[in-house]
């Protein structure tokens, strides 16, 4: 199956529910974005931040109020979505009721005049890689959510468009099913190394399935990048917040000089923030709960408070740390020997702070370095070098 | 709730059912078996109304005048608000300004919507004369039925396509669809059960059609439908008992068709 690549490229593109209505308080205040050919390309962010907005804007779903939206070089704000060529999942599936998987598949193509032995090809050969061989005659109803789910699959891939279009494609399915789904969404990228976008407010299916997340708030883009890039070098307190689980701790501190002042203690500044700020300042330190040292004196630099709740999963002991800024969740190590009650420091690594602006929330300094070279993505280990 | 607070529960409308309904009907029932002479006396006479009616050719000739408007009145009733609904559904100030236009006819009585547009109809005085002529009168008559009823089907159709998720719409139109294919391919198909419901009120609204033809064809004996010819029988001919009869057999032929309906749709779950 061979499916044809596209650039997506979004220019300004801003969604005003009345007209006159100054972007910024519309839904979506200007959103610049580029998805190469190929590309796994994630909306991420909370409900309500306008993801499935832009989506549908994309789908030709949704009227574009400003901006420039383009798809393989033609500008396509004014194209009627059939005529877009893009296919879309839906959270719902959305697939025709009355009519059997097979058809439900066909549909799309009959409605372009494919040929018939032409349409009996392509299901034949979704069916197959989706593993809907036993259910061609059955209606929706008669399935099961992840068969629905597949269906929904086939139906974009039979139509082998540009660009498919998956707007929290797994969020109605158990967890069990939804990890499944997720590799299998992988391996179809791998396979068909068709452009994708694929809105999700869950922040593993971003890391795990995006070559690149783009995490967004109210209506803005905050930030674009590899799913490590925005783990590590979050742009700003929000990123920072919301990726990962559990989630960054944030507590209040004093950046002075080439000290950081924690509780009144000092901690140890790593080269790229001494100096980051002229004079004494308060800012938010954030720190990953796998960047957390667990000490068991309460008499050194760190955060220090009692120990509330000991979570051991196996892999790894997860520690919550009642302190006076509240808790502070910890990741360490499988054996790590403590129990409620006990007065415990968390110092944090100095290499993986980061500084935030209380208020405004912007980095204060240079990000720390990114844990490990990315891995190669899924859609340039697959392709051959050219 | 308990056996007794169910009752009291229906009791209400177990009265009013029965005062303005049930004890009507029974009489009615009673009535079309008995002759009521000219000095008032009741007399019970059997089957012989019915035997009647077997072989009455101006019951036969309202009989199928009743078949024929039933089928006239399914494309301008029931055709006519499909096409109302699919056009108006939607947002926009437009539509909903068009949707309360195509309703507002149901407001009117049916005796002043006879009233109007006999006048408009009549011979001599109207503006299109000649319309109710024996021959035409029924074709007139479905299309002012048409006129003042589409709405009502508008708005059944309307609150089915609202039930359509939209993304199942939308869906559609990705895979290629325009406005009529989706129209006929998905809308449709998913309005199965809302086009069944409207086809039955159409079905029962045609048989027990009267006002309309009361009203637009005062002193014409010529297309008749039974049941202007019962009123006539009861109050012209001074029949009770035949009016009965007559009552009784398009009660008995509508409930029959609703029930075989009904049988029909059971077995096919």
């Amino acid at each position: 199956m061979r499916v044809p690549m596209a650039k997506v490229e979004l220019k300004k593109i801003v969604k005003r529910y009345k007209p006159g209505q100054p972007p910024a308080v519309g839904r979506l205040g200007g959103v610049d974005l580029t998805i190469a050919d190929g590309e796994f390309f994630i909306l991420l962010g909370p409900s309500g931040c306008g993801k499935s907005t832009l989506l549908r804007m994309v789908a030709g779903l949704e009227e574009i109020s400003g901006g420039e939206l383009s798809i393989d070089g033609r500008r396509v704000n004014d194209v009627a979505p059939k005529d877009r060529d893009i296919a879309m999942v839906f959270q719902s599936y959305a697939l025709y009721p009355h009519m059997t998987v097979r058809d439900n598949l066909a549909f799309g193509l009959r409605m372009r005049g494919v040929a018939a032995g032409e349409i009996a090809r392509r299901i034949g050969e979704a069916a197959k890689a989706l593993g809907l061989d036993a259910l061609m005659e059955r209606l929706p109803k008669e399935l099961s959510g992840g068969q629905r789910q597949r269906v929904a699959l086939g139906r974009a891939i039979v139509r082998e468009p540009k660009v498919f279009l998956l707007d929290e494609p797994l969020s109605n399915l158990d967890a069990k099913l939804r990890g499944h789904m997720r590799v299998e969404l992988k391996r179809l990228h791998q396979r068909l190394r068709a452009t994708m976008i694929y809105v999700t407010h869950d922040q593993v299916e971003a890391m795990t399935l995006g070559d690149r997340v783009a995490v967004m708030q109210d209506g803005e883009v905050q930030q674009v990048g590899t799913p490590l890039e925005v783990y590590d070098q979050p742009a700003n307190r929000f990123v920072a917040g919301f990726l990962g689980s559990p989630t960054m701790n944030f507590v209040p501190a004093t950046l002075e000089g080439t000290a950081l002042l924690v509780d009144e203690r000092p901690l140890d500044l790593p080269t790229r923030l001494r100096g980051a700020a002229p004079a004494r300042e308060a800012v938010e330190l954030g720190i990953r709960p796998e960047d957390l040292v667990l000490a068991t004196d309460d008499d050194g630099p760190g955060i220090s408070g009692e120990v509330a709740v000991v979570e051991p999963l196996g892999a790894e002991t997860v520690v919550t740390v009642d302190t006076r800024h509240g808790p502070v969740v910890a990741r360490l190590e499988p054996g790590a020997t403590t129990r409620p009650g006990a007065r415990v420091r968390l110092v944090p690594l100095a290499e993986r702070m980061h500084l935030f602006r209380p208020g405004s929330g912007e980095r204060v300094g240079p990000p720390p370095p990114l844990r490990q070279d990315a891995p190669p993505s899924s859609t340039s280990a697959a392709e051959p070098a050219a | 709730m308990t056996p007794r607070g169910r009752l009291l529960f229906f009791l209400p409308a177990l009265v009013v059912l029965g005062v303005f309904v049930l004890v009507p009907a029974g009489q009615t029932l009673v009535g079309s078996f008995h002759r009521v002479g000219p000095d008032g006396a009741s007399e019970y006479v059997g089957g012989l109304y019915y035997r009647y009616a077997a072989t009455d050719p101006e019951l036969h000739r309202a009989f199928a005048n009743n078949v024929v408007y039933f089928l006239l009145t399914l494309p301008f009733e029931v055709g006519a608000g499909l096409l109302l609904a699919l056009a108006l559904e939607g947002r926009g100030r437009a539509r909903a300004l068009l949707r309360l236009c195509f309703f507002a006819p149901v407001a009117l009585s049916m005796v002043v919507v006879g009233l109007v547009f006999g006048f408009l109809f009549k011979d001599g005085v109207g503006v299109f004369p000649g319309l109710l002529a024996e021959g035409r009168a029924l074709l007139t008559i479905s299309l002012v039925s048409g006129w003042a009823f589409a709405g009502v089907y508008m708005v059944i159709f309307l609150a089915g396509l609202s039930a359509i998720p939209r993304e199942v719409e939308e869906a559609a139109r990705l895979d290629g669809a325009g406005a009529w294919q989706v129209a006929w391919h998905v809308k449709l198909p998913l309005l199965r059960r809302t086009t069944g419901v409207a086809l039955l009120l159409c079905f029962v609204g045609a048989f027990r059609a009267f006002d309309l033809f009361w009203v637009m064809l005062p002193n014409q004996e010529h297309t008749s439908v039974v049941a202007t010819l019962l009123v006539r029988e009861v109050l012209q001919f001074d029949d009770p008992g035949y009016g009965s009869a007559l009552a009784v057999l398009l009660s008995g032929f509508v409930l029959g068709v609703l029930g075989l309906v009904q049988a029909v749709r059971g077995t096919r779950g």
